[in-house]
């Protein structure tokens, strides 16, 4: 720093200020990486976490209707048509899952009533693997994150 | 208006009150800093240089040990959900789980079967042999039973 001589204030010099200035530029530069690497981490996680969720939603809905379940067969859009005992009721029910804008629906076709069951599902694929094995494929994708899992019945 | 000149007339407060001298020395500044001698460089001092040290270590702290637990979580987050898990959907088989419209279990591997009823006791039967015939081989013994459950 610059001497105080007599009524003259004492300031930075020039020399001082570039020096300063660089190291700042230097630590701010490793600050920001330092924070875009936990950033970038803190987004994954929160894209992983909604993933599993939309996707454990779906697979608890289904292993619902796949408990008591009278048969289920795959329709021609992909989708997936079950009939289950109704709990608490005589006759049966029939279910029929489908994707429809990014959201995996249950329609309850004996009511009528539809029930968005999750969200961000980007495919769901019910087919015939064999004439008794049924193969049930879900998959959702939520910030740039994928989780896909693959369910198999048997009709035995 | 004579009030107001007379209001507004400079009063003569005579000389000024002197500052009665001090008693005590001029005293010294509290740190080296608000010294300026000609001649020489002022610095920090070394309670200033631990002070800024002892702050800037806490802030190292606090962010590796938010780095170290939100690597653990990613971690965790990464073996509880496996990227594609496959599983064997294992329908109720017994009359009452359906009939309370228990969900599925699923299986991650194949070759599991459902899980009994916990629903009423194990039963008693009487078993009665009504039958029984024998291969020509000898090997092979098949019979006919009857089954009544006991009260």
């Amino acid at each position: 720093m610059r001497k105080t001589t007599g009524q003259r204030p004492a300031g930075f010099t020039l020399l001082e200020l570039l020096v300063v200035s660089v190291l700042m530029i230097g630590l701010t530069m490793m600050t920001a990486q330092m924070w875009r690497h936990f950033s970038a981490g803190a987004a994954d996680i929160a894209g992983r976490t909604v993933a599993a969720q939309e996707l454990r939603l779906a697979l608890e809905s289904l292993s619902d209707d796949l408990g008591s379940v009278v048969w289920a067969t795959p329709t021609m859009t992909d989708g997936l048509r079950i009939c289950r005992k109704d709990p608490g009721g005589q006759a049966d029910v029939i279910v029929e899952y489908s994707l429809s804008s990014r959201r995996l629906v249950r329609n309850n076709l004996s009511v009528g009533v539809g029930v968005p069951i999750a969200n961000n599902v980007s495919g769901f694929v019910a087919s015939d693997v064999t004439s008794s094995v049924l193969r049930i494929t879900v998959c959702v994708t939520a910030k740039n994150m994928t989780r896909e899992a693959t369910l198999f019945w048997s009709r035995t | 208006m004579q009030r107001h000149e007379r209001l507004f007339q400079p009063v003569d407060e005579g000389p000024a009150p002197t500052r009665p001298p001090c008693r005590t020395p001029a005293r010294a500044p509290a740190t080296a800093r608000a010294v300026s001698v000609p001649g020489r460089r002022r610095a920090f001092t070394l309670l200033e240089l631990v002070v800024s040290l002892v702050i800037m270590a806490s802030g190292l702290l606090a962010i590796q040990a938010l780095l170290v637990r939100q690597s653990k979580q990613v971690c965790r987050l990464e073996r509880w959900c496996q990227p594609h898990p496959t599983y064997y959907v294992v329908s109720q088989s017994d009359k009452w789980m359906r009939a309370l419209g228990a969900p599925a279990s699923l299986e991650t591997q194949a070759g599991h079967t459902a899980w009994t009823s916990p629903v009423g006791p194990p039963f008693d039967y009487n078993v009665t042999l009504n039958s029984s015939a024998r291969s020509d081989s000898g090997q092979q013994v098949s019979a006919r039973v009857s089954l009544q459950l006991k009260e």
